[in-house]
């Protein structure tokens, strides 16, 4: 496997762990400068022009990560899949139920004392990013029809659960937000979005399943 | 994205930060491997886990019904009625039927948050250890500096009716004798009035109302706020009844009577006497009975010759003598005739009494005793629960109020003054606010002075689903279960049912019962301060469900074990008609026109009529702030079907003042006295009288609305001796209006 490709799925990888930590967690500038150096970076490898991340608040951003996804009033954005697409707009719907799903297909699980939706955006990107590891470890092992399958499973999870609802749930964080570091990391957020599907599609070709493995 | 590979070389990222993004994968990170479902891109897992259970509806409602939850893979799918429950019979009402999604709402509170400062909006999510530890070493300081934990106060009423949530009357026991607010704001003068006429506080089974042939539905408007009542009117019309609404609003009730009158508000005792006295003028007043059963009948008698008039109370209440003399005649000639009295009529200085007004028509037509007759307001008979979530011991050596015994007690502040006298209270003055199943900031009289009581406290928690106008003036706030997410029983004050509320689904985030956090806290108390609070830390809420059953409740339900609850809800034995024998609780066992006891209170000693409270000159209009349609108090209206199907709170005004005052219809209305003021916009409607305006109580999600910025806390004319303290005249709420 070429060195180019590896690093490329590091620097991804890395870019997309960092960037679900603000929607778990008020950000902190060291956070805050490993985010803007993988923004960078990334907008240069894939020459998709990535808006910059804006400066933390003086302040800090807690009560604003609060406001926007933990509470306790009405959530500016609420980072759950359902929300956006179920006809209830609820919690638990079977977007929710789809997305347990998925995760159990992949051989893992929410804990069970831990009550919270699936479908929190915080899980989907420890899910996405899970799948992303297991790519970079399988290349490391040889083991390419393994690493295309989980590009295959990136894909799927992609069009299926990351794109039917991140554009909207970035579009209310862009309006809703009061901290000009929120906004740009819903810009972030929705363009990278956009990079994914010609990415995948890049990667696929790069990591072909070995015919013998071919189903 | 051709050369997405080549362009690796030129631009890579340092090292450091691929090493935070590492580290970052770990935090808050929760998913894990589960042997149990392998790796597999096939096989789907398909989950067809299908449970039902029996709840309950735990609101403050008169129907109480019992529903069945339907889960699937641990979601809460749908809730429908329970079709065993024989008064609710299968079917809910509208805000039932959002629970599920009420349940899954994304704007539930869903963990611990503490606000600094208080009423800043500034959240930050705590862990629950946190939060108790804060209370807990708060309580530990109050304790220390004023040696008891009377600066404690306790706000809790009718949020949750489940007898298991009087465990938070136990919390707050169990660390010691405490202030609590005692009272209620909805039916005291009702209720007083009631035990003052019969005795005790009961009524006949309202199933019976099927079996009326004359209803008069005084005061109360079942069609939005008990629908499952509606049914039994209906039963009754069905078999020729005739049904008769008095209200000063024309509400969806009035809109399916027979017969329906504007009455001008809070001048219903009037209109009672001037009915008594067409009934005594055509010799259609039951004698036998009178004389038998009833005491004070001859001075009864000589104060409606003596005072009454058709043409008095024609020009008191509004109504046309002909209109009077028509619902008299029906009253009387038609039998068995029943009075429904509502609790929106006795929320007015004279509230009490012009329930023993009408009271008073059924004793003199001797209408009670009888099935599908009788003046019927409510009940607690069925509520002789242990009450053993709320019964907790004070820990050893611990000091109260001295109750002149030796011993002490807790003590107590008027819930319909709760502002103003938790402001006043001194020797100890109170220092935390605990609130639970209430919402203050939104419900209660005078809303400036509860925000001005909640910033004098150096704590406020409050428990809460939802963010509503007292979280937000509170320090802390702790999520609560739904009632899909805990263990209770129900009954209603009202019908005879009752109903367990088995736990449907696991609380959400971290979403705790109010036994729950009794428990949580006790532990965190023992743990700094050993013995320094009795609960249970720990405890099965099944159990406990168990706990509050007695001999008496099996008997009067007819059931050996409460585990057969959870086959069917079971009715209380009685007999439909609850006065059949005619022996009243009254000291004199009989129905009491005249009443020594309401004399000894201060009170007239008959239903006299006590006038009604007059407009002031510079706010010339009655504000009308009745139960809503698409919410239940604070409840209910936030969900957002209810957003979608009612928006906005509006303004109801006749034409006629409408065009006095140069509004049209979805004009911004200012609505003003010296109290405070509510902006409303205006609908145009005839449903309400040119002297009155009228919106609806409630809280709508993400708004400053709330009704009480006019209503000051004066008290109806009755409620002490049953309730504890006398109940608010809500309703004599006196404003002007003025186009913004």
């Amino acid at each position: 496997m070429t060195e180019p490709l590896t690093t490329f799925l590091e620097t991804r990888l890395a870019l997309w762990q960092l960037l679900r930590i603000p929607y778990v967690t008020p950000p902190t500038e060291d956070l805050h400068e490993a985010l803007s150096e993988a923004v960078s970076v990334y907008s240069a490898l894939t020459g998709h022009e990535i808006p910059p991340l804006h400066p933390l608040d003086s302040a800090g951003e807690s009560p604003e990560f609060h406001r926007l996804f933990i509470g306790p009033a009405a959530l500016v954005a609420p980072p759950f899949e359902s929300v956006y697409r179920s006809p209830e707009q609820c919690l638990m719907q079977e977007e929710t139920l789809r997305v347990r799903s998925f995760y159990r297909q992949h051989g893992l699980t929410l804990p069970a004392d831990l009550h919270e939706p699936d479908d929190h955006l915080g899980y989907e990107l420890e899910f996405y990013t899970h799948l992303q590891r297991q790519v970079i470890e399988a290349l490391a092992r040889g083991e390419s029809t393994q690493a295309a399958r989980q590009i295959h499973a990136q894909q799927r999870f992609y069009a299926e659960h990351l794109k039917q609802w991140l554009p909207a749930f970035c579009r209310r964080l862009i309006d809703g937000t009061r901290s000009p570091f929120y906004r740009s990391l819903g810009r972030i957020t929705r363009e990278l979005l956009n990079t994914e599907r010609p990415v995948l599609a890049a990667l696929v070709t790069q990591i072909p399943v070995k015919e013998e493995d071919a189903v | 994205m051709k050369d997405l590979f080549e362009r690796v070389t030129s631009a890579t990222l340092s090292r450091r930060t691929l090493l935070k993004a590492s580290a970052a994968a770990g935090a808050m990170a929760a998913l894990s491997g589960c042997t149990s479902q392998p790796g597999s891109f096939t096989s789907p897992v398909v989950e067809e886990n299908v449970q039902t259970f029996r709840t309950a509806c735990p609101r403050n409602c008169y129907d109480t019904c019992g529903q069945i939850a339907t889960v699937k893979d641990g979601v809460l799918r749908k809730v429908d009625g329970d079709p065993l429950h024989g008064y609710t019979q299968g079917r809910l009402c509208q805000k039932g039927y959002t629970y599920a999604n009420r349940n899954y709402a994304p704007d539930r509170i869903k963990y611990p948050m503490i606000q600094e400062p208080r009423g800043s909006g500034n959240w930050r999510r705590v862990s629950w250890d946190e939060a108790m530890e804060i209370i807990a070493r708060k309580i530990l300081d109050l304790k220390e500096r004023y040696g008891s934990t009377l600066p404690i106060a306790l706000d809790k009423y009718s949020g949750n009716f489940g007898i298991l949530h009087y465990g938070v009357e136990g919390t707050l026991q169990s660390l010691g004798y405490y202030t609590y607010a005692l009272g209620t704001p909805c039916w005291p003068a009702g209720i007083d009035a009631t035990n003052y006429d019969f005795g005790v506080f009961q009524c006949d089974d309202p199933e019976a109302m099927a079996k009326s042939k004359y209803i008069i539905i005084w005061g109360a408007n079942p069609a939005w706020s008990a629908v499952h009542s509606m049914d039994f009117i209906r039963q009754a019309k069905e078999n020729g009844a005739k049904v008769v609404v008095i209200d000063p609003i024309h509400t969806a009730t009035a809109s399916q009577a027979d017969l329906y009158y504007q009455i001008k508000t809070s001048t219903d005792g009037a209109l009672a006497l001037g009915i008594a006295r067409w009934i005594l003028d055509n010799d259609l007043h039951d004698k036998e009975f009178l004389e038998q059963y009833v005491q004070g009948w001859p001075e009864f008698e000589a104060y409606l010759r003596r005072e009454v008039t058709l043409e008095w109370a024609s020009e008191t209440t509004g109504i046309p003598v002909d209109g009077i003399i028509e619902l008299a005649s029906g009253f009387a000639t038609t039998k068995p005739s029943l009075i429904w009295i509502g609790y929106g009529m006795q929320r007015h200085t004279n509230g009490g009494q012009n329930v023993r007004a009408i009271d008073a028509l059924a004793a003199m037509t001797g209408q009670i005793g009888i099935e599908g007759a009788g003046a019927q307001y409510g009940h607690l008979v069925t509520w002789g629960f242990n009450y053993h979530a709320m019964s907790m011991p004070v820990p050893a050596g611990s000091k109260g109020l001295p109750d002149g015994k030796g011993g002490y007690s807790n003590r107590t502040v008027n819930m319909n003054n709760f502002a103003a006298e938790i402001q006043a209270l001194q020797d100890p003055p109170v220092k935390m606010l605990w609130i639970a199943c209430r919402n203050p900031g939104s419900q209660d009289p005078d809303a400036t002075d509860i925000k001005k009581a909640f910033n004098s406290m150096e704590l406020v928690v409050v428990a809460d689903m939802f963010m509503n106008h007292s979280v937000e003036l509170a320090d802390i706030v702790l999520p609560v279960t739904t009632h899909f997410e805990n263990w209770d029983v129900n009954v209603s004050y009202w019908h005879r049912w009752m109903s367990i509320n088995e736990q449907a689904v696991k609380p959400m985030f971290e979403a705790k019962s109010d036994v729950a956090i009794g428990m949580a806290l006790s532990k965190k108390m023992n743990e700094l301060s050993p013995g320094s609070c009795t609960f249970p830390t720990e405890g099965d809420e099944e159990e406990w469900v168990g706990k509050e059953f007695n001999d008496g409740i099996y008997k009067l339900f007819g059931i050996s074990d409460w585990k057969e609850l959870k086959k069917a809800p079971a009715k209380a034995n009685l007999p439909a008609a609850i006065w059949k024998d005619r022996v009243f609780g009254t000291p004199s066992k009989k129905f009491e026109l005249y009443s020594e006891r309401t004399l000894a209170n201060g009170l007239p000693a008959m239903p006299v009529y006590v006038k009604e409270m007059q407009a002031p000159p510079e706010y010339p209009l009655r504000f009308l702030t009745p139960h809503p349609q698409h919410g239940l108090h604070s409840q209910f209206q936030n969900v957002p079907y209810m957003m979608q199907t009612n928006p906005e709170p509006l303004l109801e005004i006749h034409p006629f003042l409408a065009e006095k005052k140069g509004i049209k219809d979805g004009d911004t209305v200012r609505v003003f006295n010296k109290l405070g003021e509510v902006r409303l916009k205006a609908r145009i409607t005839r449903v309400v009288a040119p002297d009155t305006v009228v919106t609806y109580e409630g809280w709508y999600a993400n708004s400053a609305f709330n009704v009480n910025h006019t209503v000051a806390a004066i008290p109806a004319d009755m409620g002490k001796v049953m309730t504890g303290n006398d109940g608010i005249a809500f309703h004599d709420n006196f404003v002007a209006i003025e186009r913004v």
